[in-house]
C-alpha cells in the first residue's frame, strides 16, 4: 500500500482557489520591484575568475574569486539599462556572498554611470515562499483549526509590533513585556481552547508559572556574577540590555509553558468528563503521569530550537582556536540561560497547572459535577 | 549562573518527574554532548552534510529509544522522523542555498567578531546553515511524531479491529489537535530570540524593505518556518508509518506492548 492511496487529493473549489491565490502571490512577489524605491537589478551574466589564495589559522587554503556581473535594472527611472557590477567571494562564504544568474540585487548607482555597487540580495521572495508553504500545508492538513492557528499567529505578531513601537517611544520595558505576555497567553489559549473553564485554568497556570520563572531568574541572577551582556547578539543600547534579555527569556518560554498548561488542563477536564466523581488524589496521580510524558519531549523542543542557531558561529570560533570554556561562558551563555529558564518553566508548569486545574475544574465547580466541558 | 540553573533544573525534574525525570535529564545531557561532537567533527574538516545526517539520526535513535523504550511505536516514530530530516534536507537545502543566508549577516559584519575571526576556513557555510536548520527542527518533529505514534497505538489497543486506513485517519486527527500548541511553542521561542533583532531594527529606523530583505531576519525566521513545516510533514508520515506497522505486524505487537 502506498501513501498516495490514503491522501486522495480531492481538492474542493476553495482549496483550488487557495492554491491559485498562493501561486499568483508568489509570481507577484518575484516581480514586485516596482514597489521599491531602491534600485534593483537582475543578474543576466556572471563571469567568475580565480583571484588569490589565502591561508587560515589551521593551514586551510581559502580560494577567493572575483565576479564581474552584468545586470539589468528592473525599476526606477533607469529601468532597462544594463550595468556592470563587481563582487568577490570566497570558497567558504563566511564574510561574502556569491551571486548567480537570475538573482535580483539591490544596487546603488549614480546618475548616468555604467558601474554600480552591490548593496545586497533581494530575499523577500524566499521569505514569502516559506511562509506560503507553511500556510498551505497548515490549511491543507487542517482547514478550520489551521486557519485559527494562522489567525492567532498574525494577531500575536501584530501586537508584538505595536508593543515594540510603544517601547520605542519610551514605554517602560518590563511593564510592556508583562502586558504583552498577559495578552499573548489569553489570546493564544482562547483560540486554542475556546471559552471554557479549562482555558481559564490554563491561563492562570501560565501566568503563575511565568511569574515563578521571573522570580527564580531574578534570584539566581542576583546570587551570581552578572552576565556579560555585551557579548549578546545584536547588542543595541547598553542601558537596558538585562531587561531586554529577560523579556526574551520569558517570552521564549511562554509558548512551551502554554503547551504544558493547556495539555494538562485539557487532560484533567477529560478525566472529569469520563468519571465525574473521581477523587482529588487520583486526579493528582494522573497529572503526574501526564507530566512525565510531556516533560522530556518539551524540553527537547526548546533545547534544539535555541541551541541550533549558534552552530555556525560556534564552528567558526572553534576553527579559530577558541576553547570550549570560552564558548560556553561567552558565546553560548545566553542561549543556555534562555534554554535553562525555559526548561525550568516547563517543569514548574506541570505542578502549577495541575494545581490550577484541580482547583478550578474539580474543587470549585458547581455541585452539578462535570461542569468543565 | 549556568551551573546554578542546571542544578536547579535537575532537582526540579527529579521532584516533578521522579526516575523518569532523571532519565530525561541525562538524555538531555547526552543530546548536548552529541551536538558538541557534531560541531567538533565539522570543525575538524569532516564533510558537513554526512556528519549532520549521522549525528541527527544518532540523536533521534538515542532520544526516542532511551526515553520511550524499544517498541513498534518508536520504530514508526524513528522512521518518520528520519524521513522528515531527509525530506527537509533535500527540499529546504536549495531554498536556503539560493536565498544566500550563510555566513555573517549585515549586523554581524559590523561587529567586532567578524574583524577578529579569520574567514579563511575553507568550509561551506551554506551546508553548516542547513545543518543548523536540521537540528533546529529535530526537537519539535520528534515531539510531534512520538505524540502521534503513542496515541494511535493507544487507539489500536482499545479498538484492535480498526483497519490501517482508519488508524491513519485517527493519527491525522490527533495531529490536528497537537499541531497548534507545537507551532505556538516554536513561534514564541523564535519571538524571544528575535527581540534583540527587532529592537535593533527599530532603533536603526530601518524601513520595511530593508528588514524584509535582510539576511539577519531570514536567518532567524527561516529556521522557525522550516521547523514548523517539518512538524506539518511528520504528521501524515508518522500516522501512515504507525498504522502500517501496527496492521502489518499484529502478532509481534500484541506480544510486546499490550
Amino acid at each position: 500500500m502506498t501513501l498516495k492511496k490514503y491522501m486522495k487529493f480531492k481538492l474542493n473549489r476553495i482549496q483550488i482557489l487557495g492554491v491559485l491565490l498562493i501561486v499568483a502571490f508568489l509570481i507577484f512577489m518575484s516581480c514586485n520591484a516596482f514597489l521599491y524605491k531602491d534600485t534593483i537589478a537582475r543578474v543576466i551574466k556572471v563571469e567568475n575568475t580565480f583571484d588569490y589564495e589565502d591561508y587560515g589559522p589551521n593551514e586551510e587554503i581559502e580560494k577567493y574569486y572575483e565576479q564581474s556581473i552584468k545586470a539589468v535594472i528592473v525599476n526606477g527611472t533607469r529601468k532597462g539599462d544594463e550595468i556592470s557590477l563587481m563582487n568577490t567571494y570566497s570558497s567558504s562564504g563566511i564574510n561574502d556572498e556569491r551571486y548567480r544568474k537570475g538573482e535580483q540585487l539591490f544596487v546603488s548607482i549614480s546618475e548616468d554611470a555604467e558601474k554600480g555597487q552591490i548593496l545586497g540580495k533581494k530575499r523577500d521572495w524566499y521569505l514569502a515562499f516559506l511562509i506560503c508553504l507553511f500556510v498551505a500545508l497548515l490549511l491543507f492538513l487542517n482547514k478550520k483549526q489551521g486557519g485559527l492557528i494562522a489567525v492567532t499567529l498574525l494577531i500575536n505578531i501584530a501586537v508584538f509590533v505595536v508593543a515594540l513601537q510603544r517601547y520605542g517611544k519610551g514605554a517602560d520595558l518590563v511593564a510592556t513585556a508583562f502586558a504583552l505576555m498577559l495578552f499573548f497567553s489569553v489570546i493564544t489559549l482562547l483560540f486554542a481552547g475556546g471559552f471554557q473553564r479549562k482555558t481559564l485554568a490554563a491561563i492562570v497556570a501560565t501566568l503563575l508559572t511565568t511569574f515563578l520563572c521571573f522570580g527564580i531568574y531574578e534570584i539566581v541572577l542576583n546570587c551570581n556574577d552578572r552576565l556579560s551582556y555585551e557579548m549578546m547578539d545584536y547588542v543595541v543600547n547598553p542601558t537596558d540590555l538585562p531587561e531586554l534579555f529577560l523579556t526574551g527569556v520569558l517570552m521564549g518560554s511562554l509558548g512551551a509553558v502554554m503547551d504544558v498548561t493547556i495539555s494538562i488542563a485539557a487532560g484533567v477536564a477529560e478525566i472529569k468528563e469520563q468519571t465525574p466523581d473521581i477523587s482529588t488524589k487520583d486526579i493528582i496521580n494522573s497529572v503526574r503521569e501526564m507530566g512525565y510524558d510531556i516533560m522530556g519531549t518539551m524540553i527537547n523542543v526548546l533545547f534544539f530550537t535555541y541551541i541550533s542557531g549558534s552552530i555556525p558561529i560556534v564552528i567558526i570560533k572553534i576553527m579559530n582556536g577558541y576553547t570550549l570554556y570560552h564558548l560556553v561562558h561567552f558565546q553560548l551563555a545566553f542561549e543556555i540561560v534562555r534554554f535553562l529558564v525555559g526548561a525550568i518553566g516547563i517543569v514548574l508548569a506541570i505542578p502549577v497547572s495541575g494545581l490550577c486545574s484541580v482547583l478550578l475544574l474539580h474543587k470549585w465547580t458547581p455541585s452539578k459535577g462535570g461542569a468543565a466541558k | 549562573m549556568i551551573l546554578t540553573l542546571l542544578i536547579l533544573l535537575f532537582f526540579l525534574m527529579m521532584i516533578v518527574g521522579g526516575n523518569r525525570g532523571v532519565d530525561s535529564f541525562f538524555a538531555l545531557v547526552g543530546t548536548g554532548f552529541a551536538l558538541l561532537v557534531e560541531v567538533y567533527l565539522i570543525a575538524w574538516g569532516l564533510p558537513v552534510i554526512p556528519v549532520t545526517l549521522l549525528v541527527s539520526i544518532g540523536i533521534v535513535l538515542i532520544v526516542l529509544y532511551v526515553q520511550n523504550g524499544v517498541n513498534v511505536k518508536m520504530h514508526a516514530a524513528v522512521v518518520s522522523v528520519c524521513l522528515t530530516i531527509l525530506f527537509v534536507m533535500v527540499t529546504a537545502g536549495p531554498v536556503l542555498w539560493s536565498a544566500g543566508i550563510s555566513g555573517y549577516n549585515e549586523i554581524d559584519q559590523y561587529e567586532e567578531i567578524s574583524m577578529y575571526l579569520s574567514a579563511n576556513l575553507n568550509i561551506s557555510m551554506s551546508a553548516i546553515m542547513l545543518s543548523a536548520v536540521v537540528f533546529g527542527l529535530l526537537g519539535a518533529v520528534m515531539d510531534t511524531a512520538v505524540a502521534i505514534t503513542t496515541a494511535v497505538h493507544e487507539v489500536y489497543v482499545n479498538k484492535p479491529e480498526l483497519t490501517q486506513k482508519e488508524l491513519f485517519h485517527a493519527g491525522l486527527r490527533i495531529g490536528r489537535d497537537i499541531l497548534g500548541t507545537t507551532i505556538n511553542t516554536l513561534f514564541f521561542a523564535g519571538l524571544g530570540e528575535c527581540i534583540m533583532l527587532a529592537v535593533l531594527f527599530m532603533k536603526n529606523e530601518d524601513n520595511l524593505a530593508y528588514i524584509l530583505n535582510s539576511k539577519a531576519l531570514f536567518q532567524e525566521v527561516s529556521g522557525l518556518l522550516i521547523g514548523a513545516i517539518g512538524c506539518l510533514i511528520v504528521i501524515p508520515l508518522s500516522s501512515y508509518m504507525v498504522a502500517r506497522l501496527l496492521r502489518g505486524s499484529k502478532e509481534r505487537v500484541t506480544k510486546e506492548d499490550i
